[in-house]
């Protein structure tokens, strides 16, 4: 039988070359559909890894409390306002209560903001105000390109601050020692962090333009509300984590009296924080898949064609002994065939593609070989799955009908 | 000779229906045959008696509705589609009418066409292939494609495909029907020197010249057999058998004539055969070339 595989792949090149173009473009469907859910795929694990990259380089140690929003009806409603949240289910009470749960626990809550920064020279630029602890910086990895990172005990209002944000407020000076006022507070810049190009990292903020200050700054900001959107802790070893989460959790439903939280820890820290991003990727994954439907019916057009065209052929093939399997597994090799090809192009202009868009957008793309065995998977699903009906009428013709067949 | 061997092919009340509630009507109408080893069987009679129904049976293309069929001693009728293909593709070949090559395969890739069933790889197939065109002279005519040859041609090259697969039973449905009268008679050479080589053959025709090849001559009516008459044939008393034909006023003169020249002619060798027509027949340059 493997000789018969071998003999069916070069009828089916034959036939394929002899119809050139036809090939070509039944192909180019299935190579857009393949390039598409190819593209997405590496985009969003190039997005994942980024993150995750970002949970190991602070040891991996991390968890992370929400608030539960998963609750809210209004989520469902509109996905585009999952990072404002309207109000937390977090406050300020519990951030003692976590640090106090075990020792060596390092803290930072998150709390933002998007307001308007102006300078003494009248430039203003709309930014995001991160209100934390001084705990931040190990929690989440952000490396300081000069001068500090805030400190609690100081008599001014520090603020530290990202590279694109710096740039559009002062321009080439250097920012160190500069001040920017907020509403009626004047801020400090006492520094800035290397830039991360990672506008997508599990705190759901792009630190190249954001504006680190305290809590406490950030509250009175805000009109003395602290609204937290999540608080990141990180304990020496994962053993100390599991334990200190054990005992958070438990006292954070007795103060809170009830689950109104989510503890995430371990791999799903590095799963993609936003809501959105998720939901964005899911949506189109399915209109990849719709394309890729279009270019399965393609094939199944194309082979039907073909079977009709080569009726007389295959009632020939069939008197000199073929079987209706032989003749099913003929037609069935040459729409995997042509969705195979399809499929190997796809791929190729997936990854040019996934490139071409990761250098417009700020993650690099990755690719990794579920996403190639992906790819070609599902060009042999598509191949097989619309190639069966035609194969399958090819399989049934009646010999004595066919051979009667002019053409 | 008979019931000493084992019948190639046994028939026994075979039943063919075609169409619906009035229209229906049998095609074949409990025919009952027995085909011996070495047999060459011209099947005559008008339109529409079920001749071509019986060939399309005997090569396993078509199911009987009642009866029984023994080729080469096994019941074949109630077989799955596969194991029928399988007989098909080791024990059968047939030569159709409109010769049915694959118009877009070469003359070899035709003829190594049912080798392919068998699972033989692609080397073997296409020596084997050969091998059977150079016992029809087309060795040169092996990477043409059907639409280069004659009509002759692409017949022997259909005979060819019958053979590649050494059958046991050759079926020939009109075999020179679309031929001109000249590439019939190679065609019937073709056909007769296959019998004298200890092929069984059985030939659907119209034409009731041809049946002076046969060694046994059936008439079917309204899907039965009217008539069932051997002929002694042998290659010694060909001419003979002739002659004892020239008796039925079916028979034109013309035909008689001619038959019994080239018989004595194409005794001594293919080659020579061949050779010898261009000269008696003015200008066959097609046969030439391939026989040079």
């Amino acid at each position: 039988m493997s000789l018969l595989l071998f003999d069916h792949i070069q009828t089916a090149q034959q036939s394929l070359k002899r119809n050139r173009l036809r090939t070509a473009l039944t192909t180019l469907g299935i190579a857009i559909g393949i390039a598409s859910v190819t593209t997405i795929l590496a985009l969003a694990q190039g997005v994942t890894q980024s993150v995750s990259r970002q949970v190991d380089a602070v040891g991996g140690n991390v968890a992370v409390i929400r608030p539960d929003a998963e609750t809210s009806a209004a989520r469902n409603a509109n996905p585009l306002s999952l990072q404002q949240y309207a109000t937390s289910s977090l406050r300020e009470s519990d951030l003692k209560l976590i640090r106090d749960a075990a020792d060596g626990l390092r803290v930072a809550p998150i709390m933002t903001l998007e307001t308007t920064l102006s300078t003494r020279d009248d430039d203003s630029t709309v930014g995001t105000i991160v209100g934390t602890s001084t705990d931040l910086a190990e929690t989440a990895d952000i490396p300081l390109l000069e001068g500090e990172f805030i400190r609690d005990a100081a008599p001014i209002t520090p603020a530290t601050i990202g590279q694109e944000l710096a740039l559009d407020l002062y321009g080439e000076e250097n920012p160190i020692g500069k001040t920017f006022s907020v509403r009626d507070t004047s801020f400090v810049v006492v520094g800035t962090f290397e830039r991360l190009d990672s506008p997508v990292n599990y705190n759901g903020i792009d630190f190249d333009q954001t504006v680190i200050v305290r809590l406490s700054d950030a509250k009175k900001l805000n009109g003395g509300q602290v609204q937290l959107q999540q608080i990141n802790i990180v304990a020496e070893s994962s053993q100390d984590l599991q334990a200190a989460l054990g005992t958070i959790e438990t006292e954070l439903v007795e103060a809170h009296g009830g689950t109104d939280f989510r503890i995430v820890s371990g791999e799903d820290v590095a799963a993609p924080t936003s809501q959105l991003f998720t939901l964005l990727t899911r949506v189109m994954i399915a209109i990849a898949a719709i394309s890729l439907v279009v270019g399965g019916i393609g094939i199944m057009n194309i082979m039907l064609v073909s079977v009709a065209e080569r009726t007389r052929e295959i009632g020939i093939r069939k008197s000199v002994g073929a079987s209706s399997q032989t003749i099913l597994t003929q037609f069935l090799i040459e729409s995997l065939m042509l969705s195979l090809i399809g499929g190997v192009l796809g791929l190729l202009l997936g990854v040019a593609l996934a490139y071409g868009l990761g250098s417009v957008l700020y993650f690099t793309p990755v690719f990794t070989g579920l996403i190639v065995v992906a790819g070609l998977g599902l060009a042999v699903l598509v191949g097989a799955g619309f190639g069966m009906y035609p194969a399958a009428r090819a399989a049934r013709k009646d010999p004595i009908e066919s051979l009667r067949q002019y053409r | 000779m008979p019931g000493a061997k084992q019948p190639v092919i046994r028939l026994k009340d075979v039943v063919k229906k075609y169409g619906l509630g009035d229209a229906e009507h049998n095609a074949l109408n409990k025919v009952n045959l027995r085909v011996d080893a070495g047999e060459f069987i011209a099947v005559m009679g008008p339109s529409g008696c079920g001749k071509t129904t019986l060939l399309n049976m005997l090569g396993l293309l078509d199911r009987a509705d009642d009866g029984e069929y023994f080729l080469d001693g096994k019941e074949v009728e109630d077989l799955s589609d596969a194991r029928r293909a399988h007989i098909r593709s080791r024990q059968i070949g047939i030569v159709f009418q409109n010769f049915n090559l694959i118009e877009k395969m070469t003359v070899i890739e035709n003829v190594a066409l049912p080798l392919t069933y068998h699972g033989m790889n692609r080397v073997k197939r296409l020596e084997a292939a050969s091998r059977v065109l150079g016992s029809f002279h087309l060795n040169e005519r092996e990477y043409y494609l059907p639409h280069q040859l004659s009509g002759g041609q692409i017949q022997r090259v259909a005979i060819a495909r019958a053979l590649v697969n050494q059958p046991s039973l050759i079926l020939a449905d009109e075999p020179t029907g679309n031929l001109d009268s000249r590439s019939s008679h190679i065609i019937m050479e073709e056909l007769a020197e296959l019998h004298r080589r200890g092929n069984t053959i059985i030939m659907v025709t119209h034409n009731p010249n041809l049946t002076s090849y046969a060694s046994r001559v059936i008439n079917m009516l309204d899907g039965q057999i009217a008539s069932d008459k051997k002929i002694r044939v042998t290659a010694k008393s060909r001419t003979e058998t002739i002659q004892l034909r020239t008796v039925k006023p079916t028979t034109s003169d013309k035909a008689n004539k001619k038959a019994p020249a080239k018989k004595s002619s194409a005794k001594k060798s293919t080659t020579k055969k061949a050779r010898k027509k261009p000269t008696r027949k003015k200008a066959a340059p097609a046969r030439a070339e391939a026989d040079a």
